[in-house]
């Protein structure tokens, strides 16, 4: 028993692991995540400072993200719909998306981006000239 | 008296004797003038019948000569193969002599037995006859024609001999020999420098306006926007099989790549946003990761221990600002000069698509002060671990005020937007001079950059400084340190010949010392006015008819086009210009050009060339090309004071255009432009370099004889 759990533990990494390298490069984005705020995030109508606050969700609370405004998560609670600012959320599962998708959501893209990646010890970047 | 008495005297019968023998003698006397002027009447009889049947066998032979000359331009002329065409088309070095070949009227593809045999039955009563032809050329009567560099133009004499043989009524053999010699022309139907552009234009009309070319509204993904104000040009430069972009300027230009010259000051046309293969109008594969999935690359390293990496993201401009995945993208740039005086300029992108559309990439050189505009995101990001401070976007900022609020925001909830921690390991503060050094170093921007730039991003998408996959010198020209190093002249390479002492951009210039029509490469000079039986109206497709260019096909009701060379349409000053109309298809069966001094072309039907032959049709004076119709047009066209636009329909062209100005009013419907790779002809020897018998301008040469004919016996 212990055997069998050890290989379907190994096939299941190999499976990880192929799928990981069959992604790579593709654009990951948050699908759940949790609350970081020391005191509580902001669950908003919109994506902004200024929509007003529906409810203060403690840290350590799971939402589930389904879409991306700005610098802004819309997240899924309690089949209620809002905005809380992604800054505060540590994501905790991931999906693949299609490049379409990088692009709409920058902020989602930076924060999935490891500036090593372009190799940082490759030829050394150059800025290109701007004409005014 | 004295008779009498003699008379008298002599016996009868000896008297009758002696009258005889006087008479007979005068018969004798008589019948032998009779018997020589007989003589001498039969032989002048038969003189002047002789005369007669070497008169008219010499006539047959002038028009054997003639339909031998056709023979030689319609079939020997046509096909490369041919002995005679094949040494015609070499460059000069390597012409040879050739010695007499008999010329078969009823060979190849055009049977003129049955005319030859006419000939006779008409003019010499059906006697008995036979005939042969021979042409033959002599290099030592050749002489070149174009610039050294492109050597197998020439020009020279083809020599034909006839000879008849008639025999009429059972009489003697008469035999007669003609030697006719013919000017022959060779050209290519390309004009040297100007042929090596997709799209020249030499005034963009830029001077109050860089932007001007910026009018074209499509989505994130390059979707063209129902109200869009124009349709782009689509530019197809390069042959889809053609392998990777090269990295030196030199094998740049020797590619059968269309360049693209955009004169007349700064042109800046923005890129389109979008990629992949779903829509045709987007042209994100100028940008790093075509601007998709994580576009960010590294361009510094600032903080203390440089651990914090200021990264670019590139993307397209499209039309949109709130809608889809545009309105962050929109909210990094809104407040950059550019677009807050006139927002068109960050949301509109340009009427060409210089390097392609969609899926379908065609890079090539733009030369001319031609940038492009695109959205330039910037964003930092620690890579230490964990990072001191989140990562984020820097947004433009235009006004001190803004800077402030934006760099050390009022204090509020978790949920507000704080890049001060950034601020300080950078050693921004919020003076004037913090917002300048900010703006120059690390904000996000509307980027004009040199067009070219996008060159190593095509070639090496994936990599953040594919600039130094190339020739340093070619990467020095891409982007420069000064705007005169810049593509802003056409390249030395292409300064040859004829054109090495010109003003590259002006196609005036150019045109004045290519083709050289009218003047030595002219094949035919045609005066629509002289020529035409309706001379107040001429009409140039019937001169044109009436020199056997042209050739309506009853089958298909298409001209067939077989100019061999160039033709000038010559408009005498003082008359009304003339404009020439296509209103039936066309087929262009060999290479050719068509020079009008004065007047319009106007294309309404296709042009089509199944065969590979080239087509060249020019303007001078004022006129402009005008194609309307959707149908394909298969052909260079050159308007060197007007324009060549597209009217009516999004028309389509498979040769180059060049003009002088761009008619805005083109891109309401857009074209597609696509190079005829043919058309780019490099020189075949220059300094250091020989001539090969396969000269690169081969598959657009022509031979064409000369209406005129010289005898030489």
């Amino acid at each position: 028993m212990e055997e069998k759990l050890r290989l379907s533990d190994f096939l299941l990494t190999i499976l990880l692991v192929s799928f990981s390298i069959g992604v790579f490069g593709e654009a990951q984005v948050p699908s759940k995540g949790v609350v970081t705020a020391q005191h509580g995030l902001h669950f908003r109508t919109g994506p902004g400072a200024q929509f007003p606050i529906i409810n203060t969700f403690p840290k350590g609370t799971e939402v589930r993200i389904v879409d991306f405004s700005g610098r802004w998560y819309k997240v899924r609670i309690a089949q209620q719909d809002g905005f809380c600012f992604a800054r505060y959320i540590q994501v905790t599962e991931r999906i693949s998306a299609n490049e379409d998708d990088a692009s709409r959501i920058p902020h989602v893209a930076l924060g999935e981006t490891d500036p090593s990646r372009p190799a940082l010890n490759a030829i050394a970047p150059r800025i290109i000239p701007q004409s005014n | 008296m004295i008779f009498v008495a003699s008379f008298r005297q002599i016996p009868k019968k000896k008297a009758l004797g002696s009258l005889l023998f006087v008479i007979s003698g005068i018969l004798i006397l008589v019948l032998l003038l009779g018997g020589f002027f007989f003589r001498y009447m039969m032989t002048q009889y038969r003189q002047s019948k002789r005369q007669e049947t070497a008169g008219i066998a010499s006539a047959i032979a002038y028009s054997l000569a003639m339909l031998g000359k056709h023979k030689i331009q319609q079939d020997i002329l046509q096909d490369p193969a041919q002995p005679l065409t094949e040494n015609l088309f070499k460059p000069l070095v390597f012409f040879e002599d050739q010695e007499k070949v008999r010329l078969d009227l009823g060979s190849g593809k055009f049977n003129l037995t049955n005319l030859a045999n006419e000939l006779f039955t008409s003019l010499s009563d059906a006697g008995d006859y036979s005939y042969e032809l021979f042409y033959s050329c002599r290099k030592s009567d050749f002489s070149s024609l174009g610039a050294f560099e492109y050597c197998c133009e020439k020009e020279g004499l083809i020599q034909l001999t006839v000879s008849v043989i008639l025999r009429k009524n059972d009489s003697a053999w008469v035999s007669e020999e003609v030697t006719v010699a013919f000017k022959v022309k060779v050209t290519s139907a390309f004009i040297p420098l100007l042929s090596k552009f997709n799209l020249y234009i030499q005034d963009s009309e830029v001077s109050t306006d860089p932007q001007r070319f910026n009018l074209v509204w499509t989505d994130q993904f390059g979707k063209l926007h129902p109200s869009s104000p124009a349709t782009p040009w689509v530019l197809y430069c390069a042959p889809d099989d053609l392998p990777s972009i090269p990295t030196s300027l030199d094998a740049f230009i020797r590619e059968p790549r269309g360049l693209v010259f955009l004169g007349g000051g700064k042109v800046i046309l923005n890129i389109a946003r979008g990629w992949g293969n779903q829509v045709e109008l987007s042209e994100g594969f100028h940008l790093f990761f075509n601007g998709s999935r994580s576009g960010l690359y590294p361009i510094d390293w600032v903080g203390p221990t440089k651990q914090t990496a200021i990264m670019a993201w590139d993307q397209g401009i499209c039309h949109e600002i709130e809608a889809g995945g545009n309105k962050d993208w929109w909210e990094f740039i809104k407040e950059h000069p550019l677009v807050k005086n006139q927002e068109s300029y960050g949301r509109s992108n340009s009427i060409f698509r210089l390097f392609g559309a969609g899926n379908r990439k065609s890079p090539t050189l733009v030369l001319g002060e031609v940038y492009r505009g695109l959205i330039s995101a910037r964003a930092f990001k620690s890579i230490l671990r964990p990072p001191p401070y989140p990562g984020d976007f820097l947004e433009w900022r235009d006004t001190l005020d803004s800077w402030r609020d934006y760099a050390t925001p009022p204090v509020g909830g978790n949920d507000t937007v704080n890049i001060g921690a950034f601020c300080r390991d950078v050693g921004l503060g919020t003076g004037e001079e913090d917002l300048a050094n900010y703006q120059k170093k690390f904000a996000s921007k509307i980027a004009i950059q040199p067009f070219n730039i996008s060159l190593p991003f095509i070639q090496y998408f994936h990599e953040p400084s594919p600039l130094y996959h190339f020739d340093p010198e070619f990467q020095k020209r891409m982007v420069g340190t000064s705007p005169e190093e810049l593509f802003f002249e056409v390249p030395q390479a292409l300064q040859i010949g004829n054109t090495s002492n010109l003003n590259q951009t002006n196609l005036d210039e150019i045109i004045a010392a290519n083709p050289r029509v009218p003047g030595e490469r002219t094949a035919l000079t045609i005066d629509p006015f002289r020529e035409s039986e309706n001379g107040a109206n001429p009409d140039i497709m019937k001169c044109l008819n009436k020199h056997g260019l042209i050739a309506m096909n009853p089958g298909t009701n298409e001209w067939n086009w077989n100019l061999n060379g160039w033709v000038f349409i010559d408009v005498p000053e003082g008359r009304p210009p003339v404009n020439l109309e296509f209103t039936s298809g066309i087929r262009v069966a060999s290479n050719g050009g068509l020079v009008l001094k004065r007047g319009n072309i106007i294309i309404r039907s296709s042009i089509l060339s199944d065969s590979g032959k080239v087509l060249q049709l020019v303007t001078l004076g004022d006129g402009d090309i005008s194609i309307e119709t959707d149908k394909e047009v298969h052909a260079a066209l050159t308007s060197v004071k007007g324009t060549v636009k597209s009217k009516t329909q999004r028309s389509r062209i498979r040769g180059s255009a060049a003009m002088h100005r761009f008619d805005i009013s083109s891109a309401s419907q857009g074209a597609e432009l696509q190079y005829n790779p043919l058309l780019s002809v490099n020189p075949t020897f220059g300094e250091g370099i020989q001539p090969t018998p396969n000269c690169p301008e081969k598959p657009l040469l022509a031979a064409s004889l000369d209406e005129s004919s010289i005898i030489l016996r």
